[in-house]
């Protein structure tokens, strides 16, 4: 987009400034009690991002909207300073990155208000702009793609986030287009909404087999209706097809879907992701999600394909984006790290965020994080009744004296993804993480690092005992590592869970990947199959990793997940994987439903507590009142019981979301159970579940036609929207030419 | 729904056959076995002002499959309504919807329009049977339904 008016560009300029100062001055605090060498790493990282970044807002700048809409930036003493203010006063409280502005801080106005921003966006779809300039086949006309805008507005209450995703397509062409959008969204999203909006008439999608679907699609497009599909080809990828865009119109298509947030060590976590990272296949795997250059349908052999801009070229396809958080309790702290967000808070339970318009562009997940008010958090069961009965979901908490109690030694074994994927800020975040645990180990720990690209390889053939030698090797080990290749992720999973295990000590594998794989179902074939004792803990690197690989692996692997983005700090990650695993976690978990009459609870097999994860539970009820649920699992040695006083009719405590979310539940453990078991009657199972509860599926879909609108002529060139490849990625490494 | 939760589930039945019409584009579908058509399902409550409703929409004779709704034409019921996805089928569809502003329509109006994929020549027959009509206050009124083809504005 366009901007060229003086206060914007002095805006922008401001903000730089701002930045440099607060990311100075963040970096300063971060590794003020590193290492040495951390200190050195970290510097080196930072000089990376200073010269391989294209703006760089810092992590956790906030901004707030105030009257009249003017755009704001909070200055803060520690963390973002206005230039030459004065230095944080010593002994005062450092203020907290992110946090709410308490109404003595200072405001600094930094750019113009929106709607001056909004009236220079419009320029942006004219040629020189900088948007990109399509060309159709066998046209010579250079015009922008066909998706113009997406819009998401989500309501979170509770645990719970109510999301609508609005894709505005138009036709810039001068002959009749189908569109075609390979897109992302949560891979437990329950898609229970899907309208087609021609002009002011709405059309609501209905939900189908999915080969069924297709068909009517495929007539009505054939037929020269206008029409849109929507079909999911991985439970975090989805196809949005549109058919018979004419010329010069608009066509919008609508998504709802709820889905419950994360909550980890202290925050709960929304987040949206915006981008599909470029896939590797396995050679001779067809059935995966191929990365082509723009212009170039076909070449990858895969049955999904996303088409990437080339370097240098920019979609004029930009997001807006909107989170309502009512937390029904004391809201403490609101941050992302991604994104540059405005924040208005209507009451001290209640926080608008907004992304700001300066960064707009999809090319990340969106991850937005906030903490309420009080130490500790209470389990919290949420209900729903209706016609088809009761439903719940309850957010399970750890015990809290978990986290007094000291571990047994370890068996750490770190698996680093080297792929071309990984290169650059990917695999430098995930080096200073390894960096950071090899450092944290103690005496009677072994360790063991595995790379694997094209292959695996390791170094050494046996666990390591962590000796201070030892683990400067680890780290020489580590730093000479560097992204290349292919992700031939089985042959690191067969490497790692195929280690001898030592039984005197806990084995926990450390996966750290984009996740930029196709044949995810494999991967966690494999994990299921080679398990043993390991616990997999996941951690996803980079702007857009493969959350629904990592959950899964994470899942199956009885561990847990984190994520390490370009802007949080991966020295911080590990910290909080090393007090995770450095207390025991409740294993063996079983519930006692007291009262409650409870049926089809999933998931089936309840994951071990560790300490700061909580685990959702969700299920059918029936009966009515109060009922004490006891929660028993192991401890050690020891047997230790959580009681949870809920009640059920408590509808101040319900969402009406809740039967959507149970059923995308039971889908995805009915689908976890099919990348193991060979049960021909599980894909019915799914196909059926998503049918009565109205959910997209692998199984089904959603299709709309809208038979008062028949173009004439054929149904014309369909024509893909091509995306970014995600921030941090490069583009050489990881689409095919 | 609490509206609808509120009043006798089945009030007023009441069934409407109608003949689809020939549809509007002549050559390709006089060819084509498959073909799409729009219904519009209006409601009449007289005098009364229409709050919510539910009503299932089937077709008696020929095949048919649901491909889309659209809502009304007053403000108070534009939105497409909601349908029971449990209760789906290729031909039968139950949908409700409610209002419970003070701008709501009375008399005749088009509360719905179905879009239906037809498939072979015959015409199908299409019913809708009213389970429930209801004012702003909770209380069934008497209704009747009819149904038309659709036709571009």
């Amino acid at each position: 987009m366009k901007r060229t008016t003086s206060g914007i560009l002095i805006g922008w300029a401001l903000l730089c400034l701002a930045c440099l100062v607060g990311c100075g001055k963040a970096r300063e605090e971060a590794v003020s009690w590193s290492s040495p060498d951390e200190k050195e790493e970290e510097s080196a990282e930072a000089r990376y991002e200073a010269l391989h970044a294209p703006v760089k807002y810092g992590p956790r700048l906030t901004w707030e909207y105030k009257e009249h809409d003017e755009v704001r930036v909070a200055g803060r003493k520690a963390g973002l300073a206005p230039p030459g203010s004065p230095p944080s006063t010593p002994g005062s409280p450092p203020s907290i990155p992110g946090s709410l502005p308490s109404p003595d801080e200072e405001l600094w106005v930094i750019a113009r208000p929106e709607a001056a921003a909004t009236e220079q966006e419009d320029e942006g779809d004219f040629p020189g702009s900088g948007a990109l300039m399509a060309k159709l086949p066998e046209t010579e006309k250079e015009v922008p793609v066909p998706l113009k805008h997406t819009d998401v507005k989500a309501s979170i209450s509770g645990y719970i986030a109510t999301v609508e995703v609005t894709q505005k397509f138009h036709n810039p062409y001068d002959e009749k287009i189908e569109a075609k959008y390979v897109f992302p969204l949560p891979q437990n999203a329950a898609i229970n909404e899907f309208i087609m909006t021609i002009g002011d008439r709405r059309i609501r999608g209905i939900i189908r087999e999915r080969e069924e679907a297709e068909r009517i699609y495929e007539e009505a497009k054939r037929q020269g209706y206008v029409a849109s599909l929507l079909t999911q080809e991985r439970p975090n990828i989805f196809t949005q097809s549109v058919a018979n865009i004419e010329p010069g119109k608009e066509i919008d298509v609508n998504i709802k879907y709820f889905h419950t947030l994360t909550y980890v060590d202290g925050w709960y976590e929304y987040d949206f992701p915006m981008v599909v990272g470029p896939r590797f296949n396995p050679p001779g795997y067809t059935e995966g999600v191929g990365a082509v250059a723009r212009g170039k349908p076909g070449i990858s052999g895969q049955k999904t394909e996303v088409q990437y801009l080339r370097p240098g070229e920019r979609s004029g396809h930009d997001i807006s984006l909107a989170v309502n958080i009512n937390a029904g309790v004391p809201i403490e702290k609101v941050l992302s790290t991604s994104h540059v967000i405005a924040m208005n808070h209507s009451s001290s339970e209640n926080v608008n965020v907004k992304l700001s318009p300066l960064d707009s562009i999809p090319n990340k997940d969106f991850v937005l994080r906030y903490k309420v008010a009080g130490k500790v958090i209470k389990s919290a069961l949420l209900a729903h009744r209706d016609k088809r009965g009761g439903f719940f979901t309850l957010m399970l908490y750890p015990p809290d004296g978990l986290s007094s109690l000291g571990r047994k030694p370890m068996e750490m074994i770190f698996v680093l993804d080297c792929s071309g994927s990984m290169s650059g800020q990917p695999i430098a975040k995930a080096k200073t993480a390894v960096e950071r645990a090899l450092r944290r180990l103690e005496a009677d720990d072994t360790f063991q690092i595995i790379r694997f690209s094209n292959n695996a390889s390791q170094l050494g053939p046996a666990p390591i005992p962590a000796t201070s030698a030892n683990v400067r090797r680890g780290l020489a080990y580590v730093r000479s590592l560097h992204g290349s290749g292919g992700t031939m992720m089985i042959e690191g999973i067969k490497a790692a869970l195929d280690f001898a295990h030592d039984p005197r000590r806990l084995r926990f594998v450390a996966f750290l990947t984009d996740g930029y794989i196709g044949n995810e179902r494999q991967i966690l074939g494999e994990v299921q199959k080679r398990l043993g004792e390991s616990r997999i803990f996941s951690f996803g690197v980079g702007s857009s990793p493969n959350r629904y690989l990592l959950d899964r692996m994470a899942k199956l692997g009885k561990g847990a997940v984190a994520y390490v983005g370009l802007d949080d700090s991966a020295g911080q990650v590990m910290d909080m994987f090393f007090e995770r695993v450095s207390h025991p976690a409740m294993t063996d978990i079983a519930v006692d439903w007291g009262g409650m009459q409870v049926s089809e609870v999933y998931p089936k097999r309840i994951r071990d507590l560790f300490v700061g994860r909580p685990v959702t539970l969700t299920g059918k009820f029936s009966g009515a009142g109060s009922a004490t649920v006891r929660v028993r699992g192991k401890v050690g040695d020891e047997t230790r019981e959580i009681a949870l006083a809920v009640n059920s009719d408590d509808t101040s405590a319900g969402h009406k979301g809740i039967p959507s979310v149970w059923a995308r539940m039971k889908i995805a453990d009915l689908a976890d159970r099919a990348t193991y078991d060979r049960d021909s009657e599980l894909p019915e199972q799914i196909k059926q579940v998503a049918l009565e509860y109205g959910l997209m599926s692998a199984y089904t879909a959603f299709v709309a036609v809208d038979s008062l609108t028949r173009t004439a002529g054929e149904y014309g060139t369909t024509v893909a929207v091509p995306v970014p490849v995600p921030e941090g990625v490069r583009y050489e490494t990881t689409v095919q030419e | 729904m609490k509206i609808l939760q509120g009043v006798v589930f089945v009030c007023v039945l009441f069934a409407v056959h109608v003949q689809a019409q020939e549809t509007r584009l002549d050559e390709p579908e006089a060819q084509a076995p498959v073909r799409f058509e729009a219904v519009d399902v209006y409601m009449d409550s007289k005098d009364e002002p229409l709050a919510a409703y539910q009503f299932e929409f089937a077709a008696e004779t020929g095949e048919i499959k649901i491909v889309g709704i659209e809502g009304g034409e007053h403000p108070a019921f534009k939105e497409p309504p909601y349908y029971d996805p449990a209760a789906l089928s290729k031909d039968r569809i139950i949908i409700a919807a409610f209002n419970t502003g003070k701008d709501l329509p009375a008399g005749k109006t088009r509360v719905a329009r179905f879009h239906v994929q037809v498939m072979g020549e015959a015409d199908p027959e299409y019913v809708v049977k009213l389970d429930v009509a209801a004012s702003v206050e909770g209380k069934r009124i008497p209704a009747t339904m009819t149904l038309a083809k659709g036709e571009p504005k």
